[in-house]
C-alpha cells in the first residue's frame, strides 16, 4: 500500500527539496558553472581546464593525489587483510578485541594523527632515533608524500577492515565445506572460494579509502605538502580569492574523480551481492592454530596494531608533554595544555552546538525522506534520496567553495555581514555533509518495519501523523539514534568544508582550532589536548552507536563513509 | 557413462562417540550400511542425525570409534581426501561461479582434462534434467533447479557414497514429492550407496531401504520402514512413525488366563504376554465403532465421542473410554455414517493387533 498524497505531504516534500537544492545542488552547480566561465568576458569556455593542464604544478598535484590515494589503498590493505583474515578464520583469544582496536584509528581526524606520526616516525622521531642508534640508518616514513600515505592509510584502513570482516562473516560455512567435499583444501580453497566471495566487501572498502584520501585536505596541509590537488584548491581560493577560476576547476576535478571512483566500484560490484544465496550464514569454520602458528599470528597482529595505534599514543604523549623534539619521548609532563584550552577557548562549546544542531536536522530530514521515499507515491520522491545520498560524493572542499561562491553575495538581514561568513552556514554545511549517514540509518530502520504494522493501526482509524508518531518512529528509534550519533561524531572532526567557511576564530569549531594550533610549534601541546578531546567525543559516540546497532543485529556490509 | 561398480561401497560406523564440548551428542552408535543401499537417518531436530552424516563426510571428528568406508578406515582422513559426495541442506552452490563452473569444480580438483570435463559436466546436467543451464548463475535458478545442480555437482565426481542432508526441506510441498521420486529414481539407476537425513517420516518411508530412528544421540530402532511401523520396539519409534494410542498398566494372572488392567481401569482379557507392568500400543486405524460382529478375538469397550476432526480421507474421533482419550480413524466415504459429539458408542478392536512394550 502506498499512502495518498495530501497537501501537508506535498508541502513537506517541497520544503525538503528546496533545502537540498539551495544548500547542495546550487553550490555544486555554481562550482561547475564558475569553472566553465571566462572570468573576464563571462562566456562559456574550457580555457580554465586547458590552463590547468598546462600548469606543471597542477599536473604534478593531480598525479600526486592519484598516487597517494592508490598507495594508501595498498598500504591500508596490508594492514586490513591479516587482521580480518586471522580474526575470522582462526580460533584464538581476543578476536573481538583485535577487531575493535582495529576500528580505533577511524575515530581520530587524520590530520590530527599526522602530527603525532611525525613525532614518532619523522626523520628525528622516536622510531628513527632508535633505528639510527641501534642499526645506523633511518627510514623516511614521513618524508614528502610518504607521510601523507602513511597517515591516510593508518586512518582509513578500518573501512577495508570493517567491510572485509563483514563479508568474511557472511560467507556460509557450507560454501567452504562443499569445496572440501569435492577435494579442495588449503590455499586452493582460499583462492577459489573464500577470496572471490569476500571480494565485494574488499572493493567496497577500498573504493571508500581511495575516495576519502583523494579528497582529504587536512593531512597534506598539516604535513606541509602543497603539491596535491586538495591543498592546491584550498590555497588558490584562500590566497587569490573566490573569483579565481582555478580553484573551481580543481574542485570540479575532485568531484568528478570521486564520482568516477564510486561508479567504478559500483560496476565492479554489479551482480555480486552474494548474501541472498547463502542462507545459512554464520561465517567460515574457525580452525585451531598450533603453537608456532599462534605466535606468528599474534606477532603480526601486535605489530600492525602498534603501527595503527601509534597516532593515538603519540597524540596522548604530546598533549601531556612539555617539550618533545629530537628526543625519544617528551622531556617532562604537564596538565597545562588542557588547562589552556579550557580557559581560552569556546571551540568545544561551538563543536557541541554546531554538531548537535546538524545531527538533529539530519535525523529529522532522514526520517522524513526515508518515509516519503519508502511509504508514499509522491512524484519525484526518489529524487530526494538520490540528491541527499549524492552528498557522499561531494568532497567537503568543493562544498565549502560552492558555499562561498553562492552565499557570499548575499548579506544577513539587517547587517552587512555576508551570509557565507555567518556561523550557521557552517552548521548547514555539516548538515549536508553528514545527511547521508542519518538517511542511510533511517532507510535501514524503516525497511525493516513491516507495512502491516502501519496498516493495522490505520484499520483503527489512526491518522498518518499519529501512525508516524506512535508506530513508525518508536520502531525506528534505534536506527534514528544510531544515525544521530554517527552524524554528530563525524561532524565533530570534519575539517575540509569548515576550513573554507570559518571567517572568525570565535565561530570556529574544534577541528578548525586543532588545525590552527598545530600550525605552530608552541600550539602543538594545546592542539594535541584538543585532539584528545575530539577523539574522546568521537570514541564515546561510536561506542554508543555500535551498541545500538549491535542490538539491532544488522549483519549487512557497513559503509561508514 | 556411470560405472556402477564404483558406487557399490558399504559404510560401517563402529562404536562412535561425538562430543560438542561437554555435550554428548552421539552415544556409542553402531550402524552397518550395505553397498547400494538407500539408508535414512530419521529423527527430530537435535537427535544427532546431521552430526552423524557430517562425521561420515569428515566435517566432525569422533572422540571414539571408527568410520569405515568399503575396506578403508577413514576416521582420520580430512574431508577432501574421502571421495564422498555430500548435498547440503542449503545446496551451497557458489554464487560467484556459473552452473558449469560449479559442476566442473570437483573435476578440476582431480586434474581431469578440459575436454573430458566438458562432456562429463554436460552428461551430469542431463542426468538431473538441466541441460542447457551451463551459463546460468545460481541466483538465476529456482530452489528445485539449485537442488539439481547440487546433485549434479556431487555425482559428477563419482563419489563412493552419496550423502543427502535434508535436501527436500527447502522446497515447497509439490516439488518435494517430485524431487523425492527423482532422487530415488536416480539412486536406483546409479546404484550408489546413499545416506539420507530427514525429520519427515513420510520421506523416510517412501525412499528408504532401511531407516535408523535416532533420538538423543542413540539409535532407537533400525530396520525396514514397514517393520518399524508395524513392530516398534519402543514408544519413541511408535510415536515418531505415525500416531499411536498408548495404554499404560499391568498384566495380572486371572484363573490361569492373563488380563491387562490399565491405569484408567480399562480391562482387556485373554491377552498373550507376561505378567508385570507394560504398555499397550494400538494404531488409530485398528478400531471399529459399533461393529455388531461377534468374534472371539474382538475386544469391546464402551465410550463417548468427545471430539471429531475431518481430515478428508479419514475422520478422526477422540473417544473417552474410562477417562482415557483414544484416537480412532475411520475411512471416510460419501455415504459414511458420521457420529456426533456426546454420542455413546461401542469401540472394538482385534486383540491380535495389540503391540506390547515392557516398561
Amino acid at each position: 500500500m502506498k499512502l495518498r498524497n495530501t497537501v501537508s505531504l506535498k508541502l513537506t516534500f517541497f520544503l525538503i527539496a528546496s533545502f537540498l537544492i539551495i544548500f547542495l545542488v546550487i553550490p555544486v552547480v555554481s562550482v561547475f558553472y564558475t569553472a566553465f566561465i571566462d572570468p573576464y568576458s563571462g562566456n562559456f569556455t574550457i580555457v580554465n581546464f586547458l590552463d590547468f593542464f598546462k600548469n606543471r604544478l597542477f599536473i604534478e598535484s593531480f598525479f600526486n593525489s592519484f598516487y597517494v590515494a592508490i598507495m594508501s589503498v595498498i598500504l591500508a590493505s596490508t594492514f586490513a587483510l591479516p587482521l580480518s583474515y586471522f580474526t575470522t578464520r582462526f580460533q584464538f583469544r581476543g578476536s573481538v578485541l583485535i577487531q575493535s582496536l582495529g576500528f580505533i584509528p577511524l575515530i581520530m581526524p587524520p590530520f590530527v594523527g599526522a602530527v603525532a606520526l611525525k613525532l614518532l616516525f619523522g626523520t628525528n622521531g622516536t622510531v628513527n632515533l632508535f633505528l639510527n642508534k641501534w642499526m645506523g640508518f633511518k627510514v623516511p616514513f614521513m618524508e614528502g608524500l610518504n607521510g601523507v600515505i602513511f597517515a591516510e592509510s593508518i586512518h582509513y584502513f578500518p573501512f577495508i577492515l570493517i567491510n572485509l570482516v563483514a563479508s568474511l562473516n557472511n560467507i556460509d560455512k557450507t560454501m567452504e565445506e562443499s569445496a572440501q567435499n569435492l577435494g579442495s583444501s588449503g590455499l586452493n580453497l582460499f583462492r577459489k572460494i573464500v577470496l572471490p566471495l569476500s571480494m565485494p566487501g574488499y572493493v567496497a572498502g577500498a573504493s571508500l579509502v581511495f575516495l576519502k584520501v583523494f579528497d582529504d585536505l587536512g593531512t597534506p596541509l598539516l604535513l606541509d605538502i602543497n603539491n596535491m590537488l586538495a591543498p592546491q584548491a584550498y590555497l588558490r581560493i584562500s590566497a587569490i580569492g573566490i573569483d579565481d577560476p582555478m580553484g573551481y576547476v580543481m574542485a570540479v576535478i575532485l568531484v568528478v574523480t570521486s564520482l568516477s571512483a564510486m561508479w567504478i566500484a559500483k560496476l565492479a560490484l554489479a551482480g555480486k551481492d552474494y548474501s541472498m544465496l547463502q542462507k545459512g550464514g554464520g561465517g567460515l569454520a574457525k580452525r585451531k592454530l598450533n603453537f608456532m602458528e599462534k605466535i606468528m599470528a599474534y606477532g603480526v597482529i601486535i605489530f600492525i596494531l602498534f603501527i595503527v595505534l601509534a597516532p593515538h599514543i603519540g597524540l596522548t604523549l604530546l598533549s601531556f608533554g612539555t617539550i618533545w623534539s629530537f628526543s625519544y619521548f617528551p622531556d617532562a609532563y604537564t596538565l597545562n595544555h588542557y588547562k589552556e584550552i579550557f580557559e581560552t577557548s569556546n571551540f568545544i562549546k561551538n563543536t557541541f552546538l554546531y554538531c548537535s544542531i546538524a545531527a538533529f536536522i539530519d535525523i529529522l530530514l532522514g526520517v522524513l525522506i526515508s518515509y516519503i521515499v519508502i511509504r508514499t507515491s509522491i512524484r519525484g520522491r526518489e529524487f530526494l534520496d538520490y540528491i541527499a545520498m549524492a552528498a557522499l560524493a561531494i568532497p567537503g572542499l568543493a562544498l565549502g567553495i560552492g558555499y562561498l561562491r553562492t552565499f557570499y553575495q548575499y548579506n544577513l538581514p539587517f547587517s552587512n555581514q555576508p551570509l557565507a561568513s555567518w556561523w550557521f552556514i557552517i552548521v548547514i554545511a555539516l548538515t549536508i555533509r553528514r545527511l547521508p549517514y542519518a538517511l542511510r540509518a533511517c532507510n535501514a530502520a524503516l525497511t525493516q518495519i513491516s507495512i502491516y504494522l502501519e496498516e493495522s493501526a490505520e484499520v483503527f482509524g489512526a491518522s498518518r501523523y499519529i501512525i508516524l508518531k506512535k508506530i513508525v518512529i518508536p520502531l525506528m528509534i534505534a536506527g534514528i539514534l544510531a544515525g544521530f550519533i554517527t552524524s554528530f561524531a563525524t561532524a565533530a572532526v570534519e575539517l575540509s568544508a569548515t576550513i573554507m567557511l570559518v571567517s572568525n576564530e570565535i565561530d570556529a569549531p574544534l577541528s578548525y582550532a586543532i588545525y590552527a594550533y598545530m600550525q605552530t610549534a608552541a600550539g602543538r601541546g594545546p592542539g594535541a589536548a584538543l585532539g584528545v578531546i575530539a577523539v574522546v567525543i568521537v570514541g564515546v559516540g561510536t561506542y554508543f552507536s555500535q551498541r545500538i546497532i549491535e542490538r539491532k543485529q544488522s549483519e549487512k556490509l557497513i559503509n561508514l563513509n | 557413462m556411470y560405472d556402477n561398480s564404483n558406487f557399490q561401497t558399504g559404510v560401517n560406523i563402529k562404536d562412535v562417540d561425538v562430543f560438542y564440548g561437554k555435550n554428548h551428542v552421539i552415544k556409542n552408535i553402531n550402524i552397518d550400511i550395505k553397498p547400494g543401499e538407500f539408508f535414512t537417518f530419521l529423527g527430530p531436530s537435535g537427535c544427532g542425525k546431521t552430526t552423524l552424516l557430517r562425521l561420515i563426510a569428515g566435517f566432525e571428528s569422533a572422540s571414539k570409534g571408527k568410520v569405515i568406508i568399503g575396506e578403508n578406515d577413514v576416521t582420520t582422513l580430512p574431508p577432501w581426501k574421502r571421495n564422498i559426495g555430500m548435498v547440503f541442506q542449503n545446496y551451497a552452490l557458489w554464487p560467484h561461479m556459473s552452473v558449469f563452473k560449479n559442476v566442473a569444480f570437483g573435476l578440476e580438483q582431480k586434474k581431469i582434462e578440459k575436454i573430458e570435463i566438458f562432456s562429463l559436466v554436460k552428461n551430469s546436467l542431463e542426468l538431473v534434467g538441466l541441460e542447457g543451464f551451463e551459463n546460468r548463475r545460481p541466483s538465476q535458478l529456482s530452489g528445485g533447479q539449485q537442488q539439481r545442480v547440487a546433485l549434479a555437482r556431487t555425482l559428477v565426481v563419482k563419489p563412493m557414497i552419496l550423502l543427502l542432508d535434508e535436501p527436500l526441506s527447502n522446497l515447497d510441498a509439490k516439488l518435494r514429492i517430485q524431487m523425492r521420486k527423482d532422487i530415488l529414481h536416480l539412486q536406483r539407476k546409479l546404484g550408489i550407496t546413499t545416506i539420507f537425513v530427514t525429520h519427515d517420516q513420510e520421506e523416510a518411508n517412501v525412499m528408504s531401504d532401511r531407516v535408523a530412528v535416532l533420538n538423543n544421540g542413540i539409535v532407537e530402532q533400525l530396520g525396514r520402514p514397514e517393520d518399524l511401523y508395524n513392530n516398534p520396539i519402543n514408544l519413541f519409534t511408535a510415536n515418531f512413525l505415525g500416531t499411536t494410542n498408548t495404554l499404560e498398566g499391568e498384566v495380572v494372572s486371572n484363573n490361569g488366563k492373563l488380563k491387562f488392567i490399565s491405569k484408567e481401569n480399562i480391562e482387556i482379557n485373554n491377552i498373550k504376554f507376561k505378567t508385570g507392568k507394560c504398555k499397550i500400543l494400538l494404531r488409530p486405524q485398528n478400531f471399529y465403532i459399533n461393529n455388531n460382529e461377534i468374534k472371539d478375538e474382538l475386544v469391546k469397550l464402551k465410550g463417548k465421542i468427545v471430539e471429531k476432526e475431518f481430515l478428508g480421507n479419514i475422520l478422526r474421533y477422540t473417544i473417552n473410554v474410562s477417562e482415557k482419550k483414544i484416537l480412532v480413524d475411520l475411512i471416510h466415504e460419501d455415504n459414511s455414517l458420521i457420529y456426533k459429539i456426546e454420542d455413546e458408542i461401542e469401540l472394538s478392536f482385534d486383540i491380535n493387533k495389540l503391540r506390547f512394550l515392557e516398561s
